[in-house]
């Protein structure tokens, strides 16, 4: 089943052209990886997946499970299920991380017809997925990512996301600023996530988060496309090699 | 064509209209009075005053005066809820109304309430005193004081009216003040003037949804060592409601510390304003204060006006002031309904959050809706 369909896409952020005619297509059951050097459009392609406002698609397309993005809001393609991991995960002071957590939930269901999660179904599953994640329980009652260290934020991402269930989740340099162990725990939870109904893009700088994760393909972006595809092996070339080649060409 | 009458001429008039009035009040109206006209009213429309019609107030006083009713003779007729050992009594002389910081509004107060209760919570009680002042729409003033020793827990539900509260905190007194200034389409002023004494606590939380016109002035006298003030509070403004909240804290003797944070969320067309003023006199050395004032315009037409103020006037002391104003966090907003969670709902939460850090009561809470 087709979950994402991307089709020449071309998008601007502050009047500057950033995406260049981007094609992806993300079956259901696959692990895809963009990889690409600083400013080469990985986090905007992201963001315009997800309806970021400021970021403008000026052509192409992009179909969410056989539906048009275009015209969705924020949370509408949320309901999608569409899930964004972000790269740098900000606090929201005030707001605890399970209040988020019930809303979101709670979103969600309400767009299926739902009921409202109950809080002893909530609390339940929460513990279940925090212990996978080797996340604190205390780390639930406080603010969302306040006073957290990068490897916590990542982790409460990360923990949303096997909350939430998503469809896709499309995750931008969730293994950005990451120790070992942290990235050991984050990658245990992206395969935990990884089934034959869902996908996962994985968005990164490095090879390293690939030996946690197995990847099914991986794609190089430079200047705003997607400019070669392959296997894993694709990546391990870029770890040796770098990104020279494709700049040039 | 009208002609616009200038501030000073607008203040002397205000003056003259609210001493010509024959109703004085059981306070030493004389003396009131006699304050009134030595300091003044503000200017109006200028500086502190700039966004609060003075006349409205004044005029609401006159009102209300009119109206009070003077029947009411006994303590249990004003429906004060006290614990046992709170001793209550009505009426008296108690001398001037101290007008000198607070501006000349708490004055107006004294002239024209028809009585005023006095409250005291007992020395060194074994339990905790507790005081509920009655909510209704009148010239209110009440003289609370907090014996040695003693902790006290006040609420003081408000809507609408005039009244003035003047604390004294014993020597080691503890008092927390619960301040829920509730909505209302009618004139709301209300003062709290607090004296601490050494070793004594002050924690005030305050929580407002604005009025009609909506004037609300604090202030905290430090006048012995060791004394510790901490002032919260939070309002969040819609429709075209008004606040304007004035917070003075004068450190009259070194080694105290006092706190101010204070939150606001102005909406649709309303209007805010917070003046917040630390003033460190010269025998005060050794002080630490500080003062916080955060504001969020949601509203396409709101106005939120922050005017922090630091005075010093000796050595060796920490403080910090600081406002600012601003919209929400559009990258907070993302993430939220990047989580499938509606716009509106996520502006919700947002607010509800930013209030939180300043609103730490069940009452407050509940008036502005923080509760999960």
């Amino acid at each position: 089943m087709k979950l994402l369909e991307v089709r020449n896409l071309v998008a601007e952020v502050d009047n500057k052209q950033i995406l260049n005619g981007v094609n992806l297509t993300v079956n259901a059951g696959e692990v895809h990886a963009v990889m690409g050097p600083n400013g080469s459009g990985k986090s905007t392609l992201s963001n315009v997946l997800a309806g970021r406002p400021g970021y403008e698609v000026t052509s192409g397309s992009m179909e969410l499970m056989g539906s048009p993005v275009n015209g969705m809001s924020v949370e509408e393609r949320a309901h999608a299920g569409l899930f964004l991991g972000f790269q740098y995960p900000i606090e929201i002071p005030g707001v605890a991380n399970m209040e988020l957590l019930k809303n979101a939930i709670d979103s969600q269901r309400s767009a299926t017809g739902e009921q409202e999660i109950g809080a002893r179904e909530l609390i339940q599953r929460v513990r279940e997925v925090a212990k996978e994640l080797q996340f604190s329980e205390e780390f639930l009652k406080r603010e969302v990512n306040v006073g957290f260290s990068g490897g916590e934020k990542k982790r409460n991402e990360i923990l949303q996301l096997m909350l939430m269930q998503p469809k896709l989740a499309f995750l931008d340099e969730t293994d950005s600023g990451l120790d070992i162990d942290a990235l050991q725990v984050v990658a245990r939870g992206i395969n935990a996530f990884s089934a034959s109904d869902n996908a996962v893009v994985l968005v990164t700088h490095y090879q390293r988060l690939l030996n946690h994760v197995d990847v099914d393909f991986v794609h190089i972006m430079v200047n705003g496309e997607l400019v070669k595809s392959g296997g894993k092996e694709l990546a391990l070339d870029v770890e040796a090699r770098g990104y020279a080649e494709f700049l040039r060409s | 064509m009208a002609t616009r009458q200038s501030p000073l001429s607008l203040r002397d008039e205000l003056l003259g209209r609210v001493l010509a009035q024959k109703h004085v009040g059981s306070i030493d109206g004389s003396v009131a009075k006699q304050v009134l006209q030595r300091q003044g009213l503000p200017i109006p429309h200028k500086g502190r005053w700039q966004f609060t019609d003075l006349s409205v107030i004044i005029d609401d006083a006159i009102a209300l005066r009119r109206n009070a009713n003077l029947h009411e003779s006994s303590v249990a007729d004003l429906n004060i809820k006290t614990s046992s050992n709170v001793e209550t009594s009505l009426s008296g002389q108690m001398g001037a109304v101290e007008a000198s910081e607070t501006g000349s509004l708490i004055a107006v107060n004294g002239i024209f309430a028809p009585r005023f209760v006095q409250l005291k919570a007992l020395d060194s009680a074994d339990q905790v005193a507790n005081i509920e002042l009655p909510n209704r729409r009148q010239l209110d003033h009440y003289r609370i004081k907090i014996g040695k020793h003693a902790a006290c827990s006040l609420t003081d539900k408000f809507t609408g009216g005039n009244r003035v509260v003047l604390c004294e905190l014993d020597g080691g007194a503890t008092l927390d003040y619960s301040m829920v200034l509730e909505p209302t389409k009618d004139i709301s002023y209300h003062a709290l003037v607090v004296t601490m004494h050494a070793d004594s606590t002050f924690n005030l939380h305050s929580a407002s949804r604005g009025a009609k016109l909506s004037c609300n002035e604090v202030v905290v006298n430090i006048v012995g060592a060791s004394a510790t003030a901490s002032l919260s509070g939070g309002w969040h403004l819609n429709d075209h409601s008004h606040s304007d909240t004035h917070v003075y804290v004068n450190h009259r003797v070194g080694g105290s510390t006092s706190e101010q944070k204070f939150h606001g969320v102005v909406d649709d067309s309303a209007r805010s304003s917070f003046t917040g003023c630390i003033t460190i006199e010269q025998d005060a050395s050794g002080t630490e204060a500080h003062l916080t004032n955060r504001n969020l315009a949601t509203g396409p037409n709101a106005r939120a006006y922050a005017q922090p103020e630091l005075e010093i006037y000796t050595d060796d002391v920490v403080c910090s002031h600081g406002a600012t104003t601003g919209q929400l966090d559009d990258d907070a907003l993302f993430l939220l309904q990047s989580r499938g969670i509606a716009e509106s709902r996520a502006r919700e939460l947002l607010i509800r959050g930013f209030l939180r850090a300043a609103v730490d009561t069940p009452e407050g809470a509940k008036l502005l809706s923080l509760e999960t």
